[in-house]
């Protein structure tokens, strides 16, 4: 009964939302800006020589002026490492690193030249999803950063909509996006073309319960500043807030969850987590039951 | 009795379930058609006000100025005349548009006064309207700053940065400090960025406006606002700002470090290296900013506590020119973290030898 009444609330709530925040956007209410805020994207990997090429060229293709890619190769396995540098024909540096926050050793650092937008290449020892984030913010050389996974693709207007709502309010600290699942998607160009769901049942249980909780459930607990996670697969963070509040956790599973928690936690007042309802991140999911297991527990 | 009353709720919710599956499904097909019906209609109004604007005087009479205005006093109407006239922009030239919004003018302060009395949301989209004005119109419109004022109040972020957008349009320099003030003694927050970036698009004498700007009452937010803005024009306002590096007030300070990183004043130097010696938070922009005031002491700053300092000290250094035996004294140097900085610095600059004086 209870749940009941936040499943309806949550939707009529985020449906409301939702419609309201298309008509401010469609009668010219919203910031446009040139130049925002530059923003340091940081892409924690494990064993993703598969995918990890295409997930970073569609990140040199957003539409954005100054930001920077920082992918953390997590101790793997396999040739993620060869991949990418090979691939980017990236070259060694003897970078010195920062650690405002706990993390392990790095083991080397590479740099794409010649890019359009700078994309560095850490090789550490492994120390989990948080430990491969804190090196990625240790490492950052601008003031906010965003954590996405290795296997996510962004629509090329994501860092846009993303860091609209820091520019709209002084005490948001962080800013959550919509993730969806690829196999329900259409993409041209790094635009969404098309949407539907697809035939597999398992699939289409798993993109609506994405989508109750990504429209509906966080943006009814936006307006109560109760936001208790800001998904890992695409969130904006202040760096500096981050730090103050000790970066991720290195030992738990939902490092994400436990970092918003956290930050409500440390700054109680001050904080203002913020939801961004726009289609921006993809998330491949696989419809096997096998694999549905290896993400609830966490796995990069 | 408390089974069947939860029975009764769960029915009602599964009920407004239905009820909002079948609206949604609804206003997905309408709004389908809606946007059909949108693109039909602005195609439509973007050839009327073509044809109108390439014969203006005679086309806008009064039958025509009846109708304009019947049309955008209401939101929908607006926003069909405003995507319209966006897309005209790049057809037409812009000779005929001034003309037609010249023609126009009374028809749109008279909207002005109707939109004073509506929401934000609507108020903003006026305001956006307003900004897309041509330059050569600006002068007939200059007392629209005034009456644009009166929609900061009880208004949205949105809809105040539509109202400075169209206010740096208009070149209205009166109505644009009045409505800074009004942002600062209501404590408004608008984004620092969005303000100093803004007044870029300033059509009038912006250097005039940054001094007059200048001699207004501020706080220490506004004025970092105006630094940044000066910052950007060509104009040398380095006897406005010097003062200020010496606050002790740090983002004021920060923002005239960043001054004098591209207006170089030797008067700032001796401060400049003051505030590096000293180490504290502000040293880290000092560093940076001395890259462009070529001094040894910078050398010293590589051995700064600060690993920011640190940084930008070695990337200063990168600009001036050494010997090799400095630069072999440098890659040598007993401090461990100095050493590793300056190295990664050269490496990363591609100068694996020397740069000879």
């Amino acid at each position: 009964m209870i749940y009941a009444t936040y499943l309806l609330l949550s939707v009529s709530v985020g449906a409301w939302d939702l419609y309201y925040a298309n008509k401010m956007r469609r009668i010219k209410n919203e910031i446009r800006h040139d130049f925002y805020f530059p923003v340091s994207i940081l892409v924690p990997a494990y064993n993703e020589e598969v995918t990890i090429v295409d997930s970073i060229e569609s990140l040199l293709k957003l539409n954005y002026r100054l930001y920077e890619i920082i992918i953390v190769d997590d101790g793997s396995s396999d040739d993620t490492v060869k991949v990418l540098v090979e691939h980017f024909k990236m070259r060694m540096e003897h970078r010195p690193i920062r650690k405002r926050l706990m993390c392990e050793q790095e083991k080397a650092v590479y740099k794409a030249e010649g890019l359009r937008v700078p994309v560095t290449l850490i090789s550490k020892h492994n120390g989990g999803k948080g430990d491969a984030l804190n090196m990625g913010i240790n490492a950052s050389a601008y003031p906010y950063f965003l954590c996405i996974d290795a296997d996510s693709m962004l629509q090329t207007d994501s860092l846009e909509k993303i860091v609209q709502p820091v520019m709209e309010e002084d005490n948001v600290v962080a800013v959550g996006g919509l993730v969806r699942a690829a196999q329900s998607l259409k993409i041209k160009d790094g635009k969404r073309v098309g949407y539907r769901m697809p035939w597999n049942l398992v699939t289409s249980m798993q993109i609506m319960e994405y989508d109750r909780s990504f429209l509906a459930a966080r943006i009814l607990m936006d307006r109560f500043n109760g936001n208790m996670i800001i998904s890992g697969a695409f969130g904006l963070f202040k760096k500096d807030v981050v730090i103050a509040a000790g970066g991720y956790d290195r030992e738990t599973l939902g490092e994400d969850m436990e970092l918003v928690v956290r930050l409500h936690v440390f700054f109680r007042l001050f904080l203002d987590v913020v939801r961004v309802t726009a289609f921006i991140g993809y998330k491949k999911r696989k419809k096997q039951w096998g694999n549905i297991k290896r993400v609830k527990q966490g796995g990069v | 009795m408390q089974q069947s009353v939860v029975s009764m709720i769960l029915f009602l919710y599964i009920f407004i379930s239905v009820a909002l599956l079948f609206f949604n499904i609804i206003y997905m097909l309408s709004s389908g058609t809606k946007s059909k019906v949108m693109k039909y209609t602005i195609r439509r109004e973007m050839d009327e006000q073509r044809s109108i604007m390439e014969n203006v005087p005679a086309m806008v009479d009064q039958r025509y100025r009846r109708r304009l205005y019947r049309k955008i006093k209401n939101e929908y109407g607006l926003l069909i005349c405003v995507e319209a006239l966006e897309k005209n922009y790049g057809r037409l030239e812009e000779d005929n548009i001034t003309e037609y919004m010249i023609a126009c003018r009374n028809v749109i302060f008279d909207a002005a006064a109707v939109y004073r009395k509506k929401e934000a949301m609507e108020r903003a989209l006026f305001a956006y309207f307003i900004s897309l004005l041509p330059e050569k119109a600006v002068p007939e419109y200059y007392r629209m700053g005034e009456l644009l004022l009166a929609y900061l109040d009880h208004s949205t972020v949105y809809c105040r940065e539509n109202v400075l957008q169209a206010l740096y349009t208009l070149g209205n320099e009166n109505a644009l400090i009045r409505a800074l003030q009004m942002l600062q003694e209501n404590r408004w927050y608008h984004e620092p960025k969005l303000l100093s970036d803004g007044m870029l698009h300033y059509r009038g004498d912006k250097n005039d406006l940054a001094r007059r700007l200048w001699n207004q009452k501020w706080g220490d937010q506004m004025k970092t606002v105006l630094i940044r803005f000066m910052t950007r024009l060509e104009e040398d306002m380095s006897d406005l700002v010097l003062p200020e590096l010496e606050t002790g007030r740090n983002e004021l300070c920060f923002a005239a470090i960043r001054y004098f990183a591209t207006h170089i004043n030797r008067e700032a130097e001796p401060v400049l290296l003051k505030i590096l010696r000293e180490d504290g938070d502000t040293a880290v922009a000092a560093a940076q900013t001395l890259g462009n005031y070529p001094d040894e002491s910078v050398k010293e700053a590589l051995h700064s506590r600060q690993w920011d300092v640190r940084r930008n000290s070695a990337e200063s250094l990168m600009k001036m020119k050494f010997s090799k035996e400095e630069i072999a004294r440098l890659c040598s140097d007993e401090d461990r973290y100095a050493r590793e900085m300056f190295i990664y610095v050269l490496e990363s600059r591609g100068k694996t030898g020397c740069w000879e004086q």
